[in-house]
């Protein structure tokens, strides 16, 4: 199962790509194949355990064309090699879920094979299509993952570091600059969706930029909102280790956490999103910390028969919060 | 998971522990395969079928899985201790169990 957090507001899975702007027209005929990969088919060079089908179509040097390689049965993994054999492009997930998508710039005319093949083995029908991408719709899509891609690896990486960062600040004024430094990140980011959004208006990638401005702009306060929730929670740590090794400060300890949250939840009380996620740490602080006595559970197991935590009163319990999924 | 809860429960069955789950699976019937399958023998409660099941939502648990460990007078001792750690941590809380006897 992994470890999966369950908060909205987390962005662990790379947005899909930019759709294409399907209303487009094209001067290329194009292709458009509807296929389906068997078990009977050779298996691919690169993908060595899976079937592939090859599909050839000339193309001329200078055009840019939009592969797409869809299937709702296998992971769709496309591949464009000249008529050689050598490969030139190559993708797995840039269509969306599972589909594959290459923009690809034809170096030279000639003939061309697009290659259909699956990451997992798998068969079954698929779409391969290919056409003519107008310049403005391969400027948009490159335009919104270059903007994706500093996105996530800010998100993932430089996030980590100001959350650190807000921990290590002494000061109130220390901790302010920080949460400053990251809301004028974020708003950089959100406005460079933006202006994708803006030069790009017909384009699919221009509207998925859009959406992706509205929702890194939302996620600020409550990306906030944990940075702050965490310093309080370091705190809370700290008064669990004290408990553990029967220190003296303990309590002490303990105090200084429940007055960070409860002082958070009382200076931002009027920003309802933000003063529950403290009020929630607060709870956890309260009822959920090592050292208080864990809150009854009454309910049903598998079969449908009752029974409560405390029938285990007297042994050491691992509760285990999991699902097979 | 399943390997290290197994020998858990079969290194401790002769002693005052339990393991004890709470369950967010969408469905019970298709979830007794899975017991069947994986030897899963430790009860768990039914959180209503979803991971915003009243039992989560009481714990406050957003994240999965989520391990709380109790000691013998139902005090939360530990929070996400998992394969070694959580073994120290059961071990250790079975030691001052059995000293207070």
């Amino acid at each position: 199962m992994g470890r999966i957090l369950i908060w909205g507001l987390v962005l662990l899975v790379p947005l899909p790509a930019a759709w294409s702007d399907e209303s487009k027209k094209d001067d290329d005929k194009g292709l458009k194949v509807e296929g389906k990969l068997s078990p009977d088919d050779s298996k691919d060079k690169v993908m060595t355990k899976s079937p592939h089908q090859v599909h050839t179509m000339k193309m001329k040097k200078g055009q840019t064309y939009q592969i797409d390689l869809m299937s709702r049965a296998f992971d769709a993994f496309l591949r464009v090699e000249d008529e050689s054999g050598k490969q030139l492009a190559v993708d797995d997930d840039s269509g969306g879920g599972l589909n594959a998508r290459i923009y690809f710039k034809v170096p030279k005319d000639g003939t061309y094979r697009l290659i259909a093949t699956s990451v997992d083995g798998k068969v079954g029908p698929y779409t391969l299509t290919a056409k003519a991408a107008s310049e403005a719709a391969v400027a948009a899509n490159t335009a919104f993952s270059a903007a994706q891609n500093d996105f996530q690896r800010y998100y993932l990486g430089g996030f980590q570091k100001l959350n650190a960062d807000y921990l290590k600040a002494k000061t109130d004024d220390d901790k302010d600059k920080v949460l400053a430094a990251f809301s004028k990140e974020f708003e950089e980011i959100a406005a460079r969706f933006a202006k994708v959004a803006k030069d790009y208006p017909g384009e699919g990638a221009g509207k998925q930029a859009s959406l992706m401005a509205q929702q890194v702009r939302g996620m600020i306060p409550a990306l906030k909102g944990q940075i702050m929730v965490s310093a309080g929670n370091m705190l809370r740590d700290q008064y669990e280790k004290a408990y553990e090794a029967k220190g003296q400060d303990a309590d002490e300890l303990y105090q200084k956490a429940q007055s960070y949250f409860a002082e958070k939840a009382k200076k931002f009380s009027d920003n309802k999103a933000l003063a529950t996620q403290f009020k929630d740490a607060l709870y956890l602080l309260e009822k959920l910390s090592i050292g208080k006595a864990a809150p009854e559970i009454e309910g049903e197991d598998l079969d449908g028969k009752r029974f409560k935590l405390s029938d285990y009163r007297g042994k050491v319990v691992v509760l285990d919060f999991w699902g097979n999924w | 998971m399943y390997p290290h809860e197994r020998s858990l429960v079969k290194r401790l069955e002769d002693k005052p522990f339990a393991l004890v789950g709470v369950n967010s699976d969408q469905n019970r019937d298709a979830l007794k395969e899975v017991l069947e399958k994986e030897h899963i023998t430790w009860r768990s409660f039914w959180n209503g079928g979803s991971t915003s099941g009243p039992i989560s939502e009481a714990w406050r648990v957003h994240g999965w899985p989520t391990i709380y460990v109790l000691d013998g007078n139902g005090t939360i001792r530990a929070r996400n201790v998992r394969g070694e750690a959580m073994d120290r941590v059961v071990d250790g809380l079975l030691a001052e169990l059995k000293s207070k006897q």
